[in-house]
């Protein structure tokens, strides 16, 4: 029986577990959930994720939600198919995997939604740019990303000379901060472009880009 | 040779790390960052942590930063001593993880900014934003009433047993309890509350917290 993704084609969580499943070639029936009319902060949404918040994954009588933890078990269940995301025969380019798991989700993430959330986001919802929002995280994604550039330019992907679930986790965000005029941030840094570049000319990411937009 | 962590035993963060290394008595030595003299920004430090933040883990010659990461680098590493931490089998250790991410996202954030405007600005001598700091606390009632709700079903948050997602969350409940003054979103609710007084009496925190001179 094929997996069931709660969530939407255009949605930074939702887009992520997708990257991982067309990595790993796993089928999967993507479920539409209706954010418009609310449909996720009620029941029966709720007792799938009682956070209220999409995606979530049904896989047979297992239900998991957040879109980290979703990818991991993914990449756990199909280790033996598809690309090798977390190295997991490797124990040290396994850990590094992590680290780098880790930056994206402590301290990428928070430099760079809020940036998405006043440029593509908020506006696709009505809201007006809050251009404050975006000065006071520029200078601290600015920082985020020379290390990313100094990193980069001693392996060709965040973990080592190996694609990852580290890089797949800032596809989302990633492709939406380079549709705003930020973009020169990662344009400027010649390793992250390259980087950014080559992880989003792969065909798992190819495959559901074309729904990623707010309209 | 014992794990070298580099950083401070009041940093949350540190620890997370420590915590794990208690429980499953891995031996380690705690070098001190000195972070008021801003030693975690300078060169020798950001050559092993380039965001220069606390901890930092040496294990021999393997080096590895972000908390969440070390805690589970050493859970896989030692799988044989304590195997219930990440969970039994395939579908435990992705609860585990779904509740890990809860922490890092839903709850974290939360406890950090409150912390920040309440306890760590003040010392600083700045102004904390009071506004903000209320929104956060209204914000952690209702992710706490989740908590509630998950664990009226079961004991811990991942199942029925005590694994990393339970010790991720002590370091910022402690500091929610003690500096920030904001024990009553605990002890309010019955099972949340129940599951502190738990998984705070562990003797491996309670040897963190002597650790700490708390």
């Amino acid at each position: 029986m094929a997996m069931k993704l709660y969530g939407l084609p255009m949605s930074t969580c939702t887009t992520r577990v997708m990257a991982c499943l067309h990595e790993k070639g796993v089928d999967f029936e993507l479920v539409p959930v209706n954010l418009g009319t609310g449909e996720h902060k009620q029941p029966p949404f709720l007792s799938k994720n009682p956070f209220g918040q999409i995606p979530v994954l049904e896989d047979g009588d297992l239900t998991l939600f957040e879109s980290r933890a979703i990818t991991a078990y993914v990449a756990e269940k199909c280790k033996e198919t598809g690309t090798d995301l977390m190295r997991h025969t490797n124990p040290k380019e396994a850990a590094m995997v992590k680290v780098w798991m880790e930056v994206e989700s402590q301290t990428f993430n928070p430099a760079i939604s809020p940036i998405v959330l006043e440029y593509v986001i908020g506006p696709s919802m009505g809201k007006k740019t809050e251009q404050a929002v975006v000065d006071g995280c520029m200078g601290k994604l600015g920082q985020v990303l020379d290390v990313y550039e100094s990193r980069l330019s001693t392996c060709k992907y965040l973990a080592g000379d190996f694609y990852s679930m580290a890089d797949l986790h800032h596809l989302p965000f990633m492709h939406y901060f380079m549709t705003t005029p930020c973009a020169s941030m990662v344009k400027d840094r010649p390793h992250v472009m390259a980087w950014w570049q080559d992880i989003s000319s792969r065909p798992a990411f190819k495959k559901m880009v074309g729904a990623m937009t707010f309209g | 040779m014992a794990v070298k962590v580099y950083g401070t035993v009041e940093s949350a963060c540190t620890q997370r790390v420590i915590a794990c290394l208690l429980e499953m008595g891995v031996d380690f030595e705690l070098v001190h960052v000195d972070l008021d003299a801003g030693e975690h920004k300078r060169p020798e430090f950001l050559v092993h942590q380039p965001f220069g933040q606390v901890p930092v883990i040496e294990d021999g010659d393997f080096r590895l930063y972000e908390s969440r990461a070390i805690v589970r680098y050493y859970v896989a590493k030692y799988a044989d001593r304590v195997p219930s931490l990440m969970g039994n089998n395939l579908e435990e250790r992705a609860m585990v993880d779904q509740w890990l991410e809860v922490e890092a996202h839903n709850f974290n954030d939360l406890i950090f900014t409150l912390v920040l405007q309440l306890v760590i600005l003040p010392r600083m001598g700045e102004p904390g934003d009071l506004a903000l700091a209320h929104s956060c606390e209204q914000k952690l009632e209702k992710v706490l009433d989740v908590y509630e709700q998950r664990l009226s079903k079961c004991n811990y948050l991942a199942g029925d047993s005590f694994t990393l997602a339970d010790l991720s969350h002590l370091p910022g409940i402690r500091y929610l309890m003690n500096e920030a003054n904001m024990g009553h979103l605990i002890t309010e609710r019955k099972n949340v509350n129940g599951w502190w007084q738990d998984i705070s009496n562990r003797p491996s925190w309670k040897k963190l917290m002597k650790l700490a001179g708390y």
